[in-house]
Parts: structure tokens; sequence; C-alpha cells
């Protein structure tokens, strides 16, 4: 128990409120991911044959094939990145710092949709003329692979800013002034930054690694375009083509196994290395190097990497909406998708934000071991795949609908209710998104001291007058933060919003998906998807500016 | 006399401890007085200080508040924010989101009509002195304004009484004697009466008007400063406020019982340099060190004559005024002040 958090919780009636909260938001994220687990314990159906024999050996080395891939390439492209901004000194280095973190904002699937060009241009010619030379075979495995490049490089190029925001927390905040005391030693800032920054950085790359290869595993969009094979489209295959319920859910228990076992992966590639973030006095290190050569070639590093990561997709998703920008009447086409993912965000985001908050406070009030538990459960959807967390759902107030049904004598209310309204769709979002909201509140209640909340109750006030005029307030920075991060997930959110929607609900993901993906529509599409892009970076800036004004505040 | 406070044989034994944090500990607080709970880290000063406010239980013992049980064992828990208390925490604890003005109004909430509040507002704002500095914020302010502000907020819903924890371990040593006569000013003239816990025995000897020593979970000596400063019960306690020579001696029972060997202590500035030897109880030393104190000399003697078992070699410390020019070597005798 935290030193001065009053026991005393136990005897306050209005506390009672905030652990039964928290219990319920629990159960209710918690239960559906059950539904898919215990399917292991079944007996496989007919469908789930066919799909072991064929098609399960492709989802797995075409999920291996991506995680490996893009792992090792995040890796490369956000520690190298990170590396360069923070040892060497060189023309728009302030620029590039930020500018790195900017691919945050273009959601996986458009970053693939923004390199459209490649496929048609590059790719099909040149498939083209080796079908013309060597012939199809040779072809089909050429196109295959080309196909895997060209994925893992899309990928690695939305995702790498997990890795590089990771290492620079690592580099600068964690060890300066374990780097400061390796220069006093005696060893330049590259020795020490190899044998000092990089090992105490390590856990935090990795955490950004784990961020990023989640993500590859929740990917549909940008595997669909390219024609990669994995679990979550395998997810997709089974459920919307082959109509089989139960194979699907098989596939997601596996894709939940892949999951876990990545995380204990990372577990141990954290090993025992538990370093704390120490505060140092100065968190910039001094004198980082500059030579003319260095210079030039950090500057191109970086330039090439804000291009291709970053101004490329964007330019050519212009070029794309500009295109077509007369054909149509887009203003039309975006319209409905505009204002219903507003909505849905807005609901979603202002709802999970609550949510936090109860449990967050809860396990503040109460500092017990069962309240730990309690927060960890509401987490651990973030890493679940989220197809898997639709098919989880799905099932789940199906069955509740038909349980419902027998008992009471309702035609399937529940299950009406969870298929015709966006119910269904928004839980879907706090299962996922629970993380993104609790940590950073989780964390901004920890900076409280726990004499706040005594001298508040020894002026007079309760559990919710302590929360609303002491907490609340105190906890407006951390909770916009969630509020911009959580918006922005959910309206780039697709395949939760796929299978979970209503017929009359289309976002703007589900939108240019379908206009890019399955109509091939490309110049009508991008349209909503560069208003994703622009959303998201506005919304990135802002958390820029939010960081900074808070650190001022300190 | 009227209690604001009476604790009662108030127990408390923290989970894998083999030691109570308080054992049997009983004190009372008489309306407008000034008692200061003195005692080292661990000896259960702050755990008393929490189980008064009600933000910690003890395992048994009453507590009573305006001679009403607020706890005892069995019977219905009074919750902290309904003892009507004021507490000054260690840290202070002022809310950083509000201001001078709006920390003090925090507690102020269920007074009514709100005009009630800005004229009590404007009250304690005159009693700390805080004119001037209502709109600033927690961080703009002093370490010392930082706790006027504190004693402000705790003072301003009329509470029965104040308990401060550790109220000047967080201030700047320098401006640190004001500071703790001007808190005494403003306690006394609100003439609510107030429970400070301190390791610091200079700061509760000149805050204080009754002091309670705890040791070790136990309650070791109440009275007023001067009493427990220089009639101590205990070595213990002699011992914690300061300075202290032990000086062994003979008890001597009256004309053909035996003499008992026993030790006495006497505190530095018990004792004078005298130049007449013959008239009281005396002891010849020679100087071996002499520290400069500011308005003293720190004598320490070594002292053999007119000590029993002569063979043992005792040093006392002796304090001594800038007039009197005492070498190395010197020998001088010392007898007791009365008192």
């Amino acid at each position: 128990m935290p030193k001065g958090l009053p026991n005393i919780n136990n005897q306050r009636f209005s506390s009672f409120w905030w652990w039964f909260s928290a219990a319920f938001i629990a159960v209710v994220l918690f239960s559906p991911l059950t539904v898919v687990l215990s399917s292991l314990f079944k007996s496989p159906g007919e469908g789930w044959e066919l799909i072991s024999e064929y098609l399960l050996v492709d989802y797995i080395s075409g999920t291996l094939i991506m995680t490996f891939g893009v792992g090792l390439t995040v890796l490369f492209l956000g520690v190298g990145s990170a590396w360069i901004i923070t040892v060497w000194d060189f023309p728009f280095k302030r620029f590039f710092s930020l500018a790195l973190m900017m691919p945050m904002a273009i959601p996986t699937y458009v970053m693939a949709f923004g390199y459209s060009f490649v496929k048609y241009d590059i790719r099909d010619p040149l498939m083209l003329f080796i079908k013309s030379h060597w012939g199809a075979v040779i072809m089909s495995q050429c196109t295959e692979i080309f196909n895997y490049g060209l994925a893992i490089l899309i990928l690695s190029f939305a995702l790498y800013p997990y890795v590089y925001i990771a290492a620079r927390v690592g580099f600068s905040e964690i060890s300066g002034t374990y780097i400061e005391n390796s220069r006093l030693l005696g060893r330049g800032l590259f020795r020490s930054m190899f044998s000092v920054g990089l090992p105490l950085a390590r856990p935090a790359i990795v955490g950004g690694l784990l961020l990023a290869v989640l993500e590859v595993m929740n990917e549909y969009g940008a595997m669909t375009y390219y024609g990669i094979e994995t679990l979550t489209t395998g997810i997709f295959v089974s459920w919307t083509d082959l109509g089989d319920k139960d194979s699907a859910i098989r596939l997601a228990a596996v894709a939940m196994i892949f999951v876990l076992t990545i995380i204990v992966i990372e577990r141990l590639l954290r090993g025992r290395a538990k370093f704390h973030a120490h505060r140092s006095s100065s968190n910039n290190l001094s004198g980082p190097t500059r030579t003319v050569a260095g210079s030039t070639i950090a500057f191109f590093s970086c330039f090439i990497l804000f291009i291709v990561s970053f101004a490329l997709p964007i330019i050519n998703l212009s070029i794309d909406t500009f295109r077509g920008w007369e054909k149509s009447k887009l203003t039309n086409l975006i319209q409905g998708p505009l204002i219903d993912s507003f909505i849905v965000s807005s609901i979603g985001c202002i709802g999970i934000v609550i949510a936090a908050l109860v449990i967050s406070y809860a396990a503040r009030l109460f500092p017990t071991i069962f309240m730990k538990f309690i927060t960890k459960l509401c987490m651990l959807g973030y890493a679940v795949p989220g197809a898997v967390v639709a098919i989880s759902i799905l099932v789940y107030f199906s069955g509740m609908g038909s349980f419902l049904s027998e008992v009471l004598g309702f035609r399937s209310l529940t299950s009406l209710l969870f298929t015709l309204t966006p119910a269904g769709l928004i839980i879907a979002y706090f299962v996922r998104f629970m993380t993104p909201a609790l940590a950073p509140i989780e964390a901004g209640m920890i900076r409280i001291n726990s004499s706040m909340d005594e001298a508040s109750s020894m002026l007079g006030r309760s559990s919710w007058g302590s929360f609303f005029n002491v907490h609340l307030p105190l906890l407006r920075f951390p909770l916009f933060g969630a509020m911009i991060v959580l918006f922005v997930d959910i309206l780039k959110e697709l395949p939760l919003t796929l299978v979970l929607r209503p017929p009359n609900i289309e976002t703007l993901a589900t939108t240019s998906y379908g206009l890019i993906q399955k109509e091939e529509r490309i110049a009508d599409g991008s349209f909503p998807a560069l208003i994703l892009v622009l959303t998201g970076t506005l919304a990135v800036l802002a958390l820029h500016v939010l960081i900074r004004k808070r650190s001022v505040y300190k | 006399m009227a209690r604001s406070l009476r604790v009662q044989d108030i127990t408390k034994v923290f989970p894998r401890s083999n030691r109570p944090a308080l054992e049997k500990v009983s004190i009372a607080l008489s309306d407008g007085e000034i008692m200061a709970l003195v005692g080292e880290s661990g000896s259960g000063k702050t755990t008393l200080l929490r189980i008064i406010a009600g933000l910690a239980n003890p395992d048994s013992g009453v507590v009573e508040i305006n001679n009403e049980v607020v706890w005892s064992l069995g019977t219905k828990t009074k919750l902290p924010e309904d003892r009507n208390i004021g507490f000054v925490f260690q840290d202070y604890a002022l809310f950083p989101h509000l201001n001078v003005k709006n920390n003090i109004l925090y507690g102020l909430h269920k007074m009514h009509p709100k005009s009630e509040r800005v004229k009590r507002l404007i009250e304690i704002i005159k009693l700390t002195g805080l004119e001037n500095l209502e709109e600033r914020f927690p961080h703009e302010l002093s370490g010392g304004q930082q706790q006027r502000v504190a004693l402000a907020r705790a003072l301003a819903p009329k509470p029965n009484f104040i308990l401060l924890d550790e109220p000047f371990s967080n201030l700047d040593p320098v401006r640190k004697d004001s500071l703790r006569d001007e808190l005494r000013s403003v306690v006394k003239e609100s003439g609510v009466s107030a429970l400070i816990v301190t390791h610091d025995t200079r700061d509760a000897l000149s805050v204080a008007d009754t002091l309670a020593v705890l040791k070790e979970g136990k309650l070791e000596q109440v009275g007023s400063p001067e009493r427990v400063y220089f009639h101590s019960t205990s070595e213990y306690t002699a011992s914690l406020f300061g300075k202290v020579n032990r000086i062994p001696c003979q008890l001597f029972k009256g004309e053909g019982a035996p003499s008992e060997s026993t030790d006495i202590l006497v505190r530095p500035a018990d004792l004078e340099i005298t130049k007449d030897p013959s008239s009281d109880v005396h002891i010849v030393g020679k100087v071996i060190s002499t520290n400069f104190r500011g308005d003293f000399h720190e004598v320490t003697l070594e002292c053999k004559e007119g000590l029993p078992e002569s063979e043992s070699v005792t040093h006392v410390s002796i304090y001594v005024g800038p007039e009197r020019n005492l070498k190395l070597g010197d020998t001088v005798t010392v007898r007791r002040l009365r008192r």
C-alpha cells in the first residue's frame, strides 16, 4: 500500500460506488474475450479442417514474416533516427526531431494507399516484364516477394515512430546523467552512447517495438491491399467470405496466442532490466558532434526518411484527390462519413475517458492487489487485434441475446440491439482502446500526492467531492492528451469498424477503404484518407504542444 | 476545563511489525492550548496524529472530540471529513491548481450564505497576514508563505482544533525561528487549540504550552516545556531536549546509613563556575576543550576530584560567557545553580 493512502476508505460508503463501477467495467470489457479463449477447448467444426489443412500455414507464415520484417525494419529506422537526432548536430535538427514523429498521423492502410503508385506504376509493369522473359511461375513468385517487401516497408514507415519516440525518451531523459558521467570519466559521446545510452534505453526501445509489432498483428487494410494473408485477414475471410463463424473464432484464438507469445517475449527481452527514469537536471545532452561530412549524412538520412514516410504518401494522395476532384462530387461522398465518424469518435472517446477515470480513481481509493488486477485486465484489450475483439463482441452479445430470449422469451432483443445500433461498436472501442486512456490518466493519478486526498477530506469533502474538486482539475493535461489520442485512434480504426458497424454507419476509414480497396476508386477514396491524415497531424501537433506546455507548468 | 480533544489508551500495531506503533497512549488537549508531540522518527507521533484526524484507525482505545466519541472499537467511526479538524500537512498539501483564495475557500463549502464565506476569507487572510497574496498560486509562494496559507486553510472552517505535522521541517533554517513565533501568535490569536508533531525539540520548547514526549510508542512524559526540560523524568527525555551531563555521586541517606552510588543528570546551563568551593556541592575539573557557540563557549571539563571512585574520569560540559577567558588546562570549580 502506498504510504499515507488511508485504509479508511473501507468505511466510506461513497467510496464503494467507485469500487463496484470499476469491477463492472472490467467484467464488461474482459468477458467477451473469454469467448475466444474458450473456443480452443471446443471440438472444431468442418470448416476448420479445410482451413487448418490449406490456409493456416499461409496465415501463420504471413504473420511471422510480417512481424519479423516490420519489427527489424522499425528497429533500424526508429533507433537509427533517434540516435542521429541525439548525438549529431545538423541543420534543421529541431524540425526533424518533431517531423520524424509525424508518420504517426498516417494510419497504416492510408500509408498503403499513399503508395498505390508503386503497385500500379512499378510493380505491375515490372511483373509483366518478368512474365514475358521468364514465365508466369517465376512472375507469381516474384510478385509475392515484391508484395511482402513493399508491405514491410510501408508498414515500417507508418510504425517506426513508436520506436523513434521510445528511443528518444530512452536516450535523452533516462540516461542524461549517466552519459554525462561516462563522458566525465573520459569516454567520448559516441562511445558513451554505445556503452551506456543504448543498454539503458533498451527497455524503452523494446516497449516501443512491442507497440509496433502489435499494430502489425492488428493490421487489416494494408495487408489486403497488397494481398498478404495473415491471421487477421484470415479471420475476415472465414467470417465474411466463408461464413464460418466457428473457424473465425478459432483463428482469433490462434491470433491471441500469438499476441500473448509476443508479450512474453517482450518481457523476456526486457529481462530484469527495469531502469527508472532518473530526473536529470540537464535532460539534453550537451555538445553533440558536428562535422561537415557527418552532418551532411545525418541531414540527408533524416530528410529521406521524412520524405518517404510522410511527404511522399501525402503528396500522392493529394494528387489523386485533385485528379478526382471534378469527376465526382466529393463533398457529397464524404459528408455522411464525416459526421458519422466524428459522432462515433466523440462518444467513444468521452465514454472511454470517463471509464478510465473511474477505474484509476477506484484503484487509488483501494490500493489492493485486486484493483491492480482489474486495471491490468482492462488494459489487455489493446494487445488484442481489432478483428479478434470484433468477433468476440459479436459472438458474446449474440450468445447473450439468444440466452436471454430463451430464458425470458424476448425475441433476441440484445442481439438486435448490438447489430443494428452502434452500441456494440462503442463497446468494442472500449475493449480495444482502454489502455491509451488508462495509461496516461493512471500516471497522472500517481503524480498527485496522497496528502492532496487527505487534505481534501480533512477539509470536509467526501470521495466524490475530492474527485471533482481536486483530482479532475489536476488531471486536465493527461485527460486532454488521452482524449486526443483516443479520438484519432477511433477515427482511423478499420477492422473493428468494418465488422461491427451497423449498415447505416459509414466512417471515414471504412469509406476510404471501401472506395480504394473494394471498388478501386483511388481518386475518390483518397479524399477521406487525406482528411484522416489531416486530423491525425493536428492531433500529433496538439499533443506536442500539450507536452511542452505541461513541462513549463512543472 | 473544556477539552477539545481526549485520546484514551490508544494502541496500534501495524501488520508485520513486532512492536506496537502506539501502546496505550492517552493525551488531552484543553481549549486554546498548544501541545507539541515530540519524539524521534518511528516513535509513533505521526501515527497518533493520523488516528486523531481519522486518516488511520487504531486497534483499541477511544478518541473523543468535544466530548463526543469519534472512534472506539466496534462503534461507528466518524470519517475525517466529518470530524471538523484542521490539518496542516508536512508538505502543506496546497492544491496546486487553486490560488491562495480558493485554497482557503476550499473547506468553506458548507458555509451558507456565500457572503459568509467571503467574510470568513477576509477575516482569515487578515489573521494570517496574507493580504495581497490572494491571487497567487502555491508555486509562486515562498516556503513561509505556503505555510501561512496551509494554516489559513486549516483555520478557515473554524475547526474544533488543528493538527500540524512537522510544520517546520520544510522551512529555510535562517527564517525558521521567526516563522515559528509567527505561527504561535497566529494560533493563539485564533483561539483554536493545536497539536503539533515535531522531532525538533527546540521548536517544541518554544512553540508549545505543553509537551508530550513519545518513545517507541509509549508516552514518556507530559508537562510544561520548563518542567520537561529541567525536570525530565527519564534520561531519555533529558537527552532528547539537549545536552545533559551524567555525573556519578554518592547519595547520603542520613546519619549512619550507608551511602549509595548513583548518577545525577545536570544540564550544562544548570552549572556555573564558582570561586567559593566550600559552600556547596561542587566538582573540580580541568578544561580540555572549548567551543565557541555564539552567545557562549561550551567548555568540556575532565573531572576526577570530588567524585566517588576517582579512578574513573567524567567529562562535564558547561556553558561559559564570553567575558571569562578560559584556557586549555585551567582548573575550575563548578557547582549547580539553584532554580
